[in-house]
């Protein structure tokens, strides 16, 4: 999967038209980050009810406002994420934020049912751990033998970081449930890197490449030719440069060119080199990276 | 290089369809799928019928990575919105209750039967040790929760929380129930999420609800207030203890599937279970909040004892009918 996925396990999902679209599963710092903010919410929410309330009096007014009060917060500390799961199908502002997405691991996206499971046993993975934490900080664990004190926390930590341990990235929620966290990225459609070769057609092809030559590379390298190409920045021409002058030595290329042709002779060989490989593509001919055999 | 690249046509030919398809999805993300109109809807299922075709096609004869990286983020966008769940959470609620809580409970029968011999255990052997020792009442019940009645208390003033309002009035009934209903509903959710652990949590917590329970019941028996002290708790009792051992059912749930999946996949097990299981802790809560809404406002306007047990009767024959015979015969979607 080097080819679309370099970073991620990727995880594959069948669609009901039969064309598998590949997800890539969440990476543990996009979780916590997600987590992180949506906790920060939750808390900033309740803090400004609650300082609201003092504030306008309704906490002293009646035990009926009270009571009110007791239930938003309730719902907030259990509901929040199941509310949006099923709302925003998979998402939180949180993990809006962070670019990843709840999916059901069967294929498809997650139900309700899916969604309040995961979300309930954030109580095992958040609370207990907390709740572990006050009773240490009151001294309340002084009495107990310190191996288990010590064997309780290293359980209840491993729980919570369970993601971290297997390639899915699951947590104790995501095994209950059936779901898996994968990248939801919103990719722009940017204008075709080839595109320049109908306007450099008019002067006529500048570069000549042989069959030979442009069977030195494999897809890989084309597509990070490709990044190359669109990247823009104060260290471009440099990288163009130094790339234009490790391919010519790999194909030993016969003229010296200067510094100014540099991108035009890239042009050149990434147009003939994926008219090349797209062509070949058709006869189901690939060739993953430089080093692979075509076939 | 005489002509254009083939991958290059063809999106010059196909681009103009998913510039539309994600206009419509970023729509649909923004403001929900049903800000859509009807023939906006029409249009993205065939669009998004298209554009997945073109990913397809793309994967087969083009190797420009940002259009493949498009176009595969564009169709997983668009899948969600085609396929995602499009109901209302009204809906979904009157779903739960009329048909997956009563289905998902009756899935679980005998997790619940066990959770539910383990409370009645623990309420008989409650009952035992602290009727040979009543100082063992305070290490059975959390004193938040039993706010002056316990062996201590003289007669006159048990008989009193049984049918008084006493020192609660009306709002602070109402602020009592929220906490209870609150306090119950993470007992519950704590009874399923533990369940993950083998299960061994949860023979605890109900063992020790059971207790509690048996405590307090020696407690009022032994004034010879017993008849009184279930007609006072029963009323919303049989639906919170129910609801409380449905929570303890979906922790045991939750732990066979993780440890006896059976035939299927361990991992596919728990799953099936924990789905399951989740549908059930749901509607437990909601039962809580009825129970919770019983207690706040039956249970100091009638005092008097048979309607008390009128209600017990009632609310009893309405679970059995329906766990019994809820969502039965209709034809899943």
């Amino acid at each position: 999967m080097k080819r679309y996925a370099p970073e991620g396990t990727p995880f594959e999902v069948t669609s009901p038209e039969g064309v598998p679209l590949h997800f890539q599963i969440a990476s543990a710092g996009a979780r916590a980050g997600g987590v992180l903010l949506d906790y920060t919410f939750i808390f900033v929410t309740i803090l400004l009810l609650n300082w609201a309330f003092m504030a306008t009096g309704l906490a002293f007014a009646s035990g009926l406002m009270r009571a009110l009060m007791m239930l938003v917060v309730f719902l907030f500390m259990h509901f929040y994420f199941s509310f949006f799961e099923v709302r925003w199908q998979g998402a939180t502002p949180g993990k809006r934020i962070a670019g990843i997405r709840v999916i059901n691991r069967f294929g498809g996206p997650v139900r309700g049912d899916a969604v309040v499971t995961r979300n309930f046993l954030r109580i095992v993975e958040v609370f207990v751990p907390v709740q572990l934490l006050a009773m240490w900080s009151d001294g309340a664990l002084r009495d107990l033998p310190w191996f288990l004190v010590l064997a309780g926390v290293a359980w209840a930590f491993l729980l919570t970081f369970l993601p971290l341990f297997n390639r899915m990235r699951m947590r104790l929620g995501d095994l209950a449930a059936g779901t898996v966290v994968v990248r939801a990225p919103k990719a722009r459609l940017l204008a075709d890197v080839s595109e320049s070769h109908a306007r450099q057609k008019a002067a006529g092809p500048r570069y000549a490449f042989t069959r030979k030559q442009l069977a030195v590379y494999g897809e890989y390298e084309l597509q990070v030719l490709e990044e190359v190409l669109r990247a823009t920045g104060p260290e471009q021409a440099a990288t163009l440069e130094a790339v234009a002058d490790r391919i010519q030595r790999k194909l030993r290329w016969p003229h010296k060119l200067t510094r100014r042709e540099s991108r035009a002779f890239l042009q050149g060989f990434y147009d003939a080199l994926r008219a090349h490989r797209e062509k070949r593509m058709l006869f189901g001919k690939r060739k993953e990276d430089k080093h692979a055999k075509e076939g | 290089m005489t002509s254009e690249l083939r991958s290059t046509r063809f999106r010059r030919e196909r681009e103009a369809t998913w510039y539309r398809l994600e206009g419509l999805v970023a729509r649909a993300e923004r403001r929900g799928v049903r800000a859509l109109a009807g023939t906006d809807l029409a249009e993205l299922a065939t669009l998004y019928r298209a554009t997945i075709s073109s990913l397809s096609v793309a994967r087969a004869i083009s190797l420009d990575r940002n259009l493949l990286e498009y176009l595969e983020g564009l169709c997983q966008r668009a899948y969600f919105v085609v396929y995602g769940p499009r109901r209302r959470i009204r809906e979904m609620v009157s779903s739960l209750l009329l048909r997956d809580f009563p289905r998902a409970v009756r899935a679980l029968r005998w997790h619940v039967v066990l959770a539910g011999l383990l409370f009645l255990a623990g309420t008989l052997v409650g009952y035992q040790l602290v009727a040979d020792d009543p100082e063992r009442f305070h290490s059975f019940v959390d004193p938040s929760l039993s706010s002056g009645r316990d062996p201590s208390a003289d007669t006159e003033m048990l008989r009193a929380t049984l049918y008084d309002g006493d020192e609660l009035s009306g709002e602070s009934l109402g602020e009592f129930s929220a906490y209870l209903f609150q306090h119950n509903a993470q007992v519950g959710i704590l009874c399923f999420a533990v369940g993950i652990l083998a299960g061994l949590p949860v023979f605890l917590l109900m063992g020790s609800n059971g207790l509690m329970l048996g405590a307090f019941s020696w407690l009022f028996h032994s004034r010879g207030l017993g008849l009184d002290w279930w007609g006072w708790v029963l009323p919303h009792g049989i639906t919170e203890l129910l609801a409380v051992v449905l929570c303890g059912g979906a922790g045991f749930g939750l732990a066979q599937g993780l440890l006896f999946p059976g035939a299927r996949r361990r991992l596919d097990s728990l799953a099936l279970r924990g789905r399951q299981a989740g549908t059930v802790v749901l509607g437990a809560i909601l039962m809580l909040l009825l129970a919770g809404l019983i207690e706040g406002i039956f249970r100091q306007t009638v005092t008097d004892i048979t309607v008390r047990y009128a209600v017990i009767i009632t609310t009893s024959i309405f679970w059995i009918a329906y766990f019994g015979y809820g969502g039965r015969g209709e034809v899943t979607e």
